[in-house]
């Protein structure tokens, strides 16, 4: 009777354990299963990460990531701000390009299994592209080797709020239908001359307005300028980086810096 | 009877061949290079002319921030990568005032947006606000 009661005794502790360690399983393994899904962002850790998945795939000088964590939630992010020096954005070598995300909801899963930056959605974005004169030059000057146009000569120097652009180039570089139109005004074998513009920006593509221009001597009537306008414009477009994705519909000279901006 | 009209008719030739003869002088001696300058901006009336300014600074603190990661303490700093010259209210001469916590909000208002027919006038974080 007395070995009945201790047997039975022990089955009940035994049970009692059984059920505390299976309570302590489930606990320990839903915690982790919950810090699996949405890890606590360390923000060091995770601009460092950021930084190296973009440096990947994007070329520049330098990349500074900044997180600024919400001070009401915590563990939300409250802005995410990129910034790249002296990036390669297609033909061109921009000095600044910052992207900023408000309230980002980051697809952790990409970032550190695919090592891909995925911003699943956010608040708000912004984005700013500082491009110098010098840079300009340099990107004209390349495009013109492209086109095995060696000689071509084009500076641009920033008067707010115009452009101005100083010209020299050979008649053989210049195309057809441009030519015809400035048929009048062509002396020799080049134009010569100078350009004061304003630029605007409609989903990556720029435009020019121009407000005066000078080819060889001769200051152009507004109506020719209209004409060419109408030819060249859009005159370029802004090249988006992939994981970025933004579009620029802003432009504004500035003194040292043509910026673009969302 | 017709020895006057060839007489009218070489005289008008040769008027509208003086006319162009004088434009085509024009546009050639406004070509030469002390003339590739950029045209004079108009001075708008105060009204449009505040709202072109504010813009302008407004912009100037968007760039300033692109390349800093932060926004300017104050306007003095966008000087002179950013404008040439900090504009002054326009009609007043006065400065406009400038607020930022510098990492996510900034402010520019005008001293008194009743000279301008708003009851307010700033911009903030890049959008204008005219009431």
């Amino acid at each position: 009777m007395k070995m009945e009661k201790s047997y039975k005794n022990k089955a009940i502790r035994l049970r009692f354990y059984y059920l505390l360690i299976s309570i302590g399983l489930i606990f320990a393994f839903a915690s982790y299963a919950s810090f699996t899904e949405t890890p606590r962002p360390d923000t060091g850790h995770l601009e460092n990460e950021i930084k190296q998945v973009l440096g990947r795939n994007i070329k520049c000088r330098k990349i500074i990531v900044q997180i600024m964590m919400s001070k009401e939630k915590p563990g939300e992010i409250k802005t995410l701000a990129v910034k790249f020096e002296s990036a390669v954005l297609g033909n061109m070598v921009v000095d600044y390009i910052t992207v900023v995300y408000e309230k980002p909801v980051i697809d952790f899963n990409q970032l550190t299994k695919a090592k891909k930056f995925k911003i699943l959605s956010s608040s708000n974005n912004k984005v700013g592209i500082l491009i110098s004169a010098q840079a300009i030059d340099n990107y004209i000057a390349a495009k013109a080797k492209q086109y095995r146009n060696n000689q071509a000569r084009v500076s641009v120097r920033f008067s707010p709020p115009y452009a101005e652009c100083f010209f020299d180039i050979p008649v053989s570089g210049i195309p057809p239908q441009t030519l015809k139109l400035l048929a009048g005004y062509v002396k020799g074998k080049k134009i010569e001359g100078y350009a004061a513009v304003q630029m605007s920006a409609k989903n990556n593509s720029l435009w020019v307005q121009s407000s005066k221009a000078i080819i060889n001597h001769f200051l152009i009537p507004g109506t020719v300028i209209q004409k060419l306008q109408n030819i060249l414009n859009p005159i370029d477009r802004v090249f988006v980086l992939t994981p970025l994705l933004y579009s620029i519909n802003h432009v504004s000279v500035q003194n040292n810096y043509l910026f673009l901006s969302n | 009877m017709f020895r006057g009209k060839l007489k009218f008719l070489s005289g008008i030739i040769l008027l509208v061949i003086v006319v162009i003869a004088i434009y085509v002088y024009c546009l050639y001696r406004q070509g030469g290079t002390e003339f590739y300058t950029p045209p004079v901006e108009k001075t708008e009336a105060p009204q449009k002319q505040i709202i072109k300014d504010m813009t302008v600074l407004s912009s100037a603190v968007e760039a300033y921030y692109a390349k800093n990661l932060k926004y300017p303490e104050s306007l003095a700093e966008l000087k002179p990568e950013f404008v040439g010259k900090i504009p002054l209210e326009a009609g007043t001469e006065k400065s406009f005032i400038y607020q930022s916590d510098e990492t996510d909000r900034y402010r520019i208002t005008v001293t008194n947006a009743s000279r301008y027919g708003f009851k307010e006038l700033f911009i903030e974080n890049g959008k204008i606000i005219q009431k």
